[in-house]
């Protein structure tokens, strides 16, 4: 139906222009939208230095760049969430999809794309989080799949094995058995190993430099990329490994998965700390005084409004908040 | 002219003309309760939207609303209807939860209304990048038109897409 128009059950003619919602903000100049795509078209290539300082200056340039930048991001986290088949029902113009009837099928099986946004293959899918999203997805098997702040993951899922890759951030699975699935093995692969679940709750989340496991039911196979067992990791317990093995091992801790209720817990936190760890739900940036890098907190903080979150840190401690273009934060001692 | 933007203004509104409303929905979808929600939506984009409302035609300003959110309604049964007729004929790889399901329909709609304004090329150009990973070049080739028209074409869309979104 997606035609110009649309005949009513009476036969009008009904208008295709919608009445905008826009609520606080004035409507963003056409001409800033289209600076944001050519970004948006740009940024999917390798940036070199010029490009990259080129793009912060526009962006510093005026307030409505960055809302029209956050729109741009938002955007293509959207059409990288979309399935495959969306072409087919965005097609259903008629005119065109009489013309393309017969390239629907081959569709389904085509790999890349515009940003390289979507995923290959029909047995597997691409689920992307950008900063401050969170995604809760169950998949066919009956595997709960959450993805906390910027992360990305590749599942591919079949009656003989189901794989996912974390590429990056930090996800929470409850594995599922449903019929066609229940032989099998569950696999996570990170940058540092592969993990095998075996009945089982657990995070995972990708590091630096690292990759920490928390499992908090079943047990958790953890394996070299090259095959060798490391260690089998049961409930309770927390490890961190990389490329050459584990590293640390510690009592993994339930407070570390409120993330899926958007709160993050800190006790007795160096107030760096916890910046390092808000900044994980922030696109913009946060300074901090480098005075205040030692000061402890403790407490709940929600992580869906970074600024709101710091506006409440500066009631409770000596410390003020200056909010720029609700982009770059700041974080003072207050005089 | 007066002009309403109080809520009670619009709580007015909603006495004199709710049932009218709900009639006019009415007639184009024989179905009350689904009518009785688009009225509500009616007045709900009025209250969001900070608008200059001439109380002199009321149901002329609420029958342009009534109709964009007619569009949308509309356009979203054929999108949800279209996605799960895709799904049925396809392997089950996922099952989407209710929120991720929101999500997808949500875009699609969003997608479906800014490529409602562009010409079926660029339409075509966007959705063959897009989603069978064509490159530039390829589509050029396909439509007969310059490598740089497609990237012009590309552009468009995306505009056309941030155009319809909100902050």
């Amino acid at each position: 139906m997606t035609d110009m128009t649309h005949h009513d059950r009476d036969g009008h003619n009904l208008p295709a222009s919608t009445p905008t919602t826009s609520t606080a903000y004035p409507a963003l100049n056409p001409a800033v939208l289209e600076q944001a795509a050519e970004w948006l078209l740009l940024s999917s290539d390798d940036w070199d230095q010029p490009a990259k300082q080129a793009f912060q200056r526009w962006l510093g340039q005026h307030q409505d760049h960055q809302r029209a930048w956050q729109r741009a991001l938002h955007l293509k986290s959207m059409l990288g969430n979309l399935p495959e088949q969306s072409a087919q029902i965005l097609q259903a113009n008629p005119t065109l999809s009489r013309r393309r009837a017969m390239s629907t099928l081959v569709m389904m099986m085509t790999t890349g794309g515009l940003l390289a946004w979507q995923s290959g293959v029909l047995n597997s899918y691409d689920f992307t989080t950008r900063t401050s999203e969170q995604l809760d997805v169950t998949l066919a098997d009956g595997t709960r799949l959450q993805l906390n702040t910027n992360t990305q993951v590749d599942v591919s899922l079949s009656s003989t094995r189901r794989q996912i890759q974390l590429q990056q951030g930090e996800i929470l699975i409850n594995t599922g058995k449903n019929g066609l699935y229940l032989e099998a093995p569950f696999h996570v692969s990170t940058r540092d190993a592969q993990l095998q679940a075996l009945g089982t709750r657990f995070s995972v989340q990708q590091q630096q430099h690292q990759t920490r496991l928390q499992v908090f039911e079943g047990r958790v196979r953890v394996s070299g990329h090259q095959g060798q067992e490391w260690q089998i990791v049961t409930a309770g317990q927390q490890v961190q490994f990389n490329q050459l093995g584990i590293r640390h091992q510690q009592a993994a801790s339930i407070s570390s998965t409120l993330w899926t209720q958007q709160l993050f817990a800190a006790d007795n936190l160096p107030l760096a700390e916890l910046v390092t760890e808000l900044q994980r739900y922030f696109s913009g940036h946060i300074r901090l005084h480098p005075t205040l890098a030692n000061q402890r907190v403790s407490g709940l903080f929600p992580i869906n409004n970074i600024p709101d979150t710091l506006s409440l840190l500066a009631q409770s401690h000596p410390l003020e908040v200056s909010n720029l273009f609700g982009v770059w934060l700041t974080i003072q001692p207050r005089l | 002219m007066p002009i309403a933007t109080s809520s009670s203004d619009i709580q007015q509104l909603y006495k004199h003309h709710n049932d009218w409303l709900r009639q006019w929905f009415y007639r184009r979808l024989n179905c009350n309760e689904q009518s009785a929600d688009l009225a509500h939506d009616t007045f709900l984009r009025l209250l969001r939207k900070p608008c200059s409302l001439s109380l002199n035609e009321p149901r002329s300003y609420l029958t342009t609303i009534a109709k964009g959110i007619l569009i949308s309604w509309f356009r979203r049964r054929d999108i949800e209807q279209a996605w799960l007729a895709t799904l049925a004929e396809q392997p089950a790889v996922y099952a989407p939860s209710p929120e991720q399901r929101e999500l997808i329909l949500e875009t699609l709609c969003l997608v479906s209304q800014a490529l409602d304004s562009l010409t079926p090329d660029v339409k075509e150009a966007f959705l063959l990048a897009q989603f069978e990973g064509m490159k530039y070049r390829d589509i050029a080739t396909r439509l007969g038109v310059a490598e740089i028209t497609i990237k012009r074409h590309i552009k468009r869309a995306l505009v056309a897409c941030l155009s319809v979104m909100d902050d």
